[in-house]
């Protein structure tokens, strides 16, 4: 076995290169033109909305209170949980490179756990200075730094807390029987406690039914956590946020010595544990890669392929347009991700609530309102929340280029796929909007013509409408691929905020010019056919999806050239 | 079947591939060999479509990858060295994708002899996911074998596949060249390169160091007749130069 000071050394060097070379990395692609304009756009945002505003940030004692009261609450059910189901696990995850090279290593656990509470202080001290600093908008640099060594304190103890929980379980598994003996009186401690702060609130829970506001039933449900023996029971949790909220340099340091002393209690359970951890620590390092990857997908766009999801599927005949296969491809990803079921949930909705309510009077209007305002935001939404196109499949580019599709007709059928997915539920909506209408009685009704005409014109326009966006969408990938979050890949924080502000505004203007030229046609169309309201408004609308969709045809034909060109390197974040 | 003219690919400044001809006919199998960071990869990227020359011409069953691009590819297989996959559909699904793609009218009849030739049969209903590193390259192999391509470009094809996987792999591959397939397939593996190819192509720093049979490569140089593969492999490469640490 190494020297104690030789391990601790090479550890301290692993964690300090690992966040040298992370930053230097960041810092070289900031040279990159698109990078710098992508973190500046980032940086703005976040002043904007979060720094520029000089409120003060004291609280009253009320206000403390209420917030200490909310705190122990919302903690001790996320502790009792994690105490009595375990299913914090992820406390004990190491990293996958960790898991390789440092459990077969010549170290002690002691100094394994001690990395881990190393490593898990480079989170919580940027976490401590993002909120000290968004907090802090009163400019006070005392009350910052207090503030900021109570939330060191109070997430290090969490921290530690959670640490000591999956070292606690993993114990469990190592003694079998015995083990689990050794954690039932903790077990119960919690059990009995989470009673206890259920009792109390039980025993007052006439507060906050009487309460006439939604506030005041908050500040009822927070007034009987101050009650023992609820209060005596989140006594330690107070303790560990009270330096969070304190203002006055007095009170403060007198909470701050309390916080610190559990903390200290803490790193002594933690370092005092001699479970054998490593497989239960393997395994939730594996469960967070599966869970960070997850939640990649989630913030791309992207989501992950459902357990058992295969049994649903829609079948593929061999013969016909081979990019007919991208389509169903992409598709059969929306079905099994359950976007498809997610997508078609309000048109139904609607409906039943239609049926239900559309005959009582201005009902019926109303709901044939609100399925346009649905469809118009499927319009607009749609393209960000569905991604089952180039924004995905560019990372299979070298597959994709393999395959004996022509450029044009690839793209088209990458489009084609979210277009015809989100016209689904708007042509539902469209078809909810009609029926809604004609359930509204009497002077509110709306002519006839003029529903026929919405319901008709909307279909050529909706279809031209999403396609258009869709292939606006997709270009923007596939033109300029290291600015857009594809699939899982991508920038992070400051900068993927940067580039998302870009895209959409490239997005928004690109529509913008694509439907200039359509207006006007609908325009003159709705003008010569003025005399009839119904028909003006179905040639209108058709005109317009048509010069739209011969737009959108000529940039699937340029898009199509451009893939047939990008390479995998260009593709590359 | 296929035919290399005076492929060049740059990158910027650096040239990745300088000027390389060759031809495989039906039935033969080119064995494309170098060391690392030679230009095999890239050389095999320009010839399935991946990326395009910078110069010069690829042709396939006679159809020019650049400008008919859409036909050649329809005769080409390509099996990367590392399987891509789509997560979401299952291994039959990526099959009858592949046969829409393909036209393969006959899909029907040759999925159940492709997964039993890779030994996939049990695992139709499975996902990417659920698949070891190994099945996946059988997979992304079925794939590529299921419309029964005129050429067939494999790199580095054994990679994650256990030994009865590797034999059966090196079977199929022989058994496609006696049908009439024309194979270009790229591995250090200099074991499966000597076993299954006809010729052999060598690439340094971009460049032809050697191409045709062994027999050929091996009479311009006298002093590694009887040697082993590998004593003949980096000689031509000059790997040898450095002295193998004792």
């Amino acid at each position: 076995m190494n020297e104690p000071g030789a391990t601790s050394g090479a550890f301290w060097y692993l964690i300090r290169r690992s966040a040298r070379n992370r930053l230097r990395r960041q810092g070289a692609r900031l040279r990159q033109p698109r990078y710098a304009a992508a973190f500046a756009l980032g940086l703005l945002y976040f002043w904007f909305f979060f720094l520029r505003s000089n409120r003060s940030g004291a609280l009253g004692p009320e206000a403390q209170g209420a917030l200490l009261g909310l705190f122990g609450v919302l903690v001790l059910s996320y502790l009792a949980w994690s105490w009595l189901f375990g299913t914090d696990r992820t406390a004990l995850a190491f990293t996958r490179a960790e898991v390789a090279l440092l459990f077969p290593a010549p170290v002690t656990r002691r100094q394994l756990i001690l990395f881990k509470l190393a490593r898990t202080q480079f989170g919580i001290l940027f976490s401590v200075v993002i909120w000290s600093v968004i907090l802090n908008r009163a400019g006070d640099p005392l009350a910052s730094l207090m503030r900021g060594a109570g939330l060191w304190m109070a997430l290090t103890t969490l921290s530690l807390h959670r640490l000591g929980i999956g070292l606690l379980r993993a114990g469990v598994e190592e003694h079998g029987a015995a083990g689990a003996r050794r954690s039932v009186p903790a077990m119960v401690v919690f059990a009995a406690a989470s009673l206890a702060v259920g009792w109390t609130i039980r025993s007052h829970w006439d507060w906050v039914s009487n309460a006439e506001e939604p506030a005041a039933a908050i500040r009822a449900l927070l007034a009987i956590v101050d009650l023992p023996p609820a209060s005596w029971i989140l006594y330690p949790i107070k303790v560990a946020f009270q330096p969070v909220v304190l203002r006055d340099v007095g009170p403060w340091f007198a909470a701050a010595a309390q916080a610190m002393l559990l903390l200290s209690l803490h790193v002594w359970w933690v370092l005092g544990s001699d479970a054998a951890f490593e497989e239960a620590a393997a395994e939730a390092s594996e469960r967070q890669a599966k869970w960070i990857a997850q939640r990649r997908a989630r913030r791309g766009g992207g989501a992950m392929v459902k357990a058992g999801s295969t049994r649903r599927t829609i079948p593929l005949g061999a013969k016909g347009a081979p990019a007919t296969a991208i389509v169903w491809k992409n598709i059969l990803w929306l079905v099994r991700t359950n976007q498809l079921r997610g997508i078609l949930i309000p048109p139904a909705l609607i409906l039943i609530a239609t049926l239900v309510f559309g005959t009582r009077d201005k009902m019926g209007l109303m709901f044939g309102v609100v399925s346009g305002v649905f469809a118009a935001m499927f319009l607009l939404f749609g393209p960000a929340t569905m991604r089952n196109d180039l924004r995905s499949d560019l990372l299979n580019l070298p597959m994709l280029k393999t395959l004996p599709i022509p450029g044009r007709a690839l793209v088209t059928a990458q489009v084609l796929s979210g277009a015809i997915a989100i016209a689904v539920p708007q042509l539902l909506l469209v078809g909810n909007a009609f029926v809604a209408l004609t359930l509204e009685p009497g002077a509110s009704r709306v002519p006839p013509d003029v529903m026929l005409g919405v319901l008709l014109g909307s279909v050529p326009l909706l279809f031209a409408l999403n396609a258009a966006n869709f292939t606006v969408h997709n270009g923007v990938a596939l033109l300029f691929p290291a600015w857009v979050k594809l699939g899982e890949r991508g920038t992070t924080g400051i900068e993927a905020t940067g580039q998302m502000m870009m895209t959409t505004l490239a997005t928004l203007l690109s529509l913008a010019v694509l439907l200039l030229l359509p207006a006007i046609t609908g325009a003159i169309g709705f003008l010569i056919f003025r005399s009839t309201n119904g028909t003006a408004i179905l040639v209108a609308a058709s005109a317009a999806g048509l010069v739209l969709a011969g737009e959108t045809w000529l940039m699937l034909g340029a898009l199509g050239t451009a893939f047939e060109k990008v390479e995998p390197t260009q593709v590359a974040n | 079947m296929i035919s290399v003219d005076q492929l060049t690919k740059r990158y910027g400044a650096f040239t990745a591939v300088d000027g390389i001809s060759f031809s495989v006919a039906p039935g033969e199998v080119l064995g494309l060999v170098g060391p690392n960071g030679a230009g095999k990869t890239t050389t095999l990227r320009c010839l399935s479509g991946i990326i395009a020359p910078s110069t010069g011409r690829v042709a396939i069953a006679g159809h020019d990858l650049q400008t008919d691009g859409v036909k050649a590819k329809h005769a080409l297989a390509f099996i990367p060295d590392e399987p891509h996959l789509f997560e979401h559909l299952t291994v039959e699904e990526h099959l009858r994708f592949v046969a829409r793609i393909y036209g393969v009218a006959d899909v029907e009849e040759r999925i159940g002899p492709v997964l039993d030739e890779l030994e996939l049969g049990d695992k139709r209903r499975s996902l990417p996911d659920e698949l070891s590193r190994g099945m996946k390259q059988k997979l992304a192999i079925a794939c590529g074998l299921l419309h029964s391509p005129q050429a067939l470009v494999l790199d580095e094809p054994l990679t994650g596949l256990d030994p009865s996987g590797m034999r059966r792999m090196r079977a199929t591959i022989a058994a496609r060249a006696r049908a009439g397939t024309a194979v270009i397939l790229s591995s250090h593996l200099l074991t499966l390169v000597e076993e299954l190819c006809t010729k052999l192509f060598v690439i340094r720093h971009g460049k032809c160091v050697a191409y045709g049979p062994l027999s050929e490569i091996v009479s311009t140089r006298p002093e590694l007749a009887g040697r082993p593969l590998e004593d003949i492999f980096l000689a031509l490469t000059g790997e040898g130069e450095h002295p193998v640490p004792a």
